[in-house]
């Protein structure tokens, strides 16, 4: 909600290149991808070309989605990783990152690793860990109010099912899964 | 690649892939066709075996254990026991989910589709994580339970105590075992064996002296990384032990009217 709040503050007037630090570039709307059925939040564009991009996700999951109504809170990192422009007003590119959620509904133990005794669970699953690769694409606009406009597609899958992928345990098809979303830059 | 050929590629990826959406690690929402998987193998197992109902010996079935993500070894035990038409049934003694999550619970079932003869499996504690619990009993029904087949009876019983949060339910177990005739073959199947560290002492002997009272014929369990199999505790009555994801073995066990052999099957 900060962030949502320092968005709405700074996004009528300022441009890119005189946006205090702390206002968000951009604004995320995703759908799946570990952070909830949809998820929204304000993101910020760093370094060279905007390469890296960072996002604070809320997302929610209801009852007829996920058998039980579920909160999220994720960061997001995403990175560009080349950004081929395809015309003046549109590009292309690669993307890899890694989303962090954090369990805030109670159902995972902050504790896990450590109760019973030493090395019976090797970590919390209060904190999942999602890699993923993708495509993104943005496109500008001649609207004043948005800037550019971005899509995504991303295939992930869950930190500890991807080290079972590596060591043959399962095969790519039942690990991996899509997450969806725009970015409206402003 | 132009843009269109990825933008397919892409779909076609993700098309072929198990489920192609996750929400969060703590969705519980499970198709109709996932769920009450216990009730569908039973019907399978009397459609199976309607012409038999007396026991006929000698009954062979497969003990799998503690398959975790271990989905592509599971694969190659099915293909053994698929080969083995004297197999009548598979047992699972838990730890089907690794981190209870709903995509490992649909992994498993679909990998265990692939099975010829019909399964019945037991909770284990990895299948309480997060919100596992709920998504095993819309899967498989009641976490404890008991079956028949034809003249063998085998009980399901759930010891997990530090993931559940709640202590083994003996009462039902000492009630299950005393409806059982006393000269009746009878399996008793439970994740923990009595010595893992997790049942406390009192609770171990309860279970000791609950197989020697029932005479039992065979005591199955996982969890502990290891294949064993014998007699520990000065009575007659014998525990089996199999971990597929720390092991590369599963059992086979061949009842016979007096006595019982169990053979430990590499996976490779």
């Amino acid at each position: 909600m900060f962030f949502l709040a320092l968005w709405l503050l700074g996004s009528n007037s300022v441009q890119a290149q005189d946006r205090k630090w702390y206002i968000p570039s951009h604004a995320k709307v995703q759908y799946a991808g570990i952070t909830g059925w949809l998820a929204v939040g304000p993101g910020y564009e760093i370094g060279k070309k905007n390469w890296w991009q960072i996002d604070a996700l809320y997302g929610y999951v209801p009852e007829s989605i996920g058998g039980q109504r579920s909160h999220h809170l994720s960061l997001k990192n995403t990175f560009k990783l080349i950004q081929p422009q395809l015309s003046e007003k549109f590009k292309l590119f690669p993307t890899l990152g890694l989303t962090t959620s954090f369990d805030i509904n109670g159902d995972a133990d902050w504790q896990l690793a450590s109760l019973f005794y030493p090395g019976y669970y090797d970590i919390t699953n209060a904190i999942v860990f999602y890699p993923f690769g993708g495509i993104g694409a943005e496109y500008q606009l001649s609207a004043s109010f948005i800037d550019h406009i971005g899509f995504f597609a991303e295939g992930g899958a869950y930190a500890p099912h991807l080290q079972d992928l590596f060591i043959g345990n399962v095969k790519a098809k039942e690990i991996f899964s899509l997450g969806l979303g725009i970015n409206l830059f402003f | 690649m132009k843009l269109r050929q990825l933008i397919l590629f892409s779909i076609l990826l993700l098309y072929g892939c198990t489920e192609a959406f996750d929400f969060s690690t703590v969705s519980t929402e499970l198709d109709q066709r996932y769920q009450n998987t216990i009730q569908k193998q039973l019907a399978a197992l009397e459609e199976g075996e309607k012409n038999t109902r007396t026991l006929d010996f000698p009954i062979s079935f497969a003990l799998f254990s503690d398959t975790h993500m271990s989905f592509n070894k599971l694969d190659k035990a099915i293909q053994i026991v698929n080969a083995n038409p004297d197999i009548r049934f598979i047992i699972h003694a838990g730890d089907i989910a690794d981190n209870g999550i709903l995509r490992e619970y649909i992994l498993f079932h679909n990998t265990m589709k692939g099975l010829s003869a019909p399964y019945f499996t037991v909770i284990g504690n990895h299948d309480y994580l997060l919100n596992g619990e709920d998504i095993y009993t819309q899967m498989f029904g009641p976490i404890n339970y008991s079956i028949k087949i034809n003249g063998l009876y085998i009980i399901f019983f759930d010891n997990v105590r530090w993931e559940s949060g709640q202590e083994p339910d003996f009462e039902w177990l000492d009630n299950t075992l005393k409806t059982i005739p006393s000269e009746a073959k009878k399996l008793v199947v439970s994740h923990l064996p009595p010595w893992s560290g997790e049942l406390d002492e009192p609770q171990q002997q309860r279970y000791i002296n609950a197989m020697r009272e029932a005479e039992t014929t065979l005591s199955l369990h996982g969890h502990i990384g290891k294949f064993t199999f014998g007699t520990p505790y000065q009575d007659d009555i014998p525990y089996l032990t199999v971990d597929m994801n720390e092991t590369d073995y599963f059992a086979v066990i061949h009842i016979y009217a007096d006595s019982l052999q169990v053979e430990k099957i590499p996976i490779p």
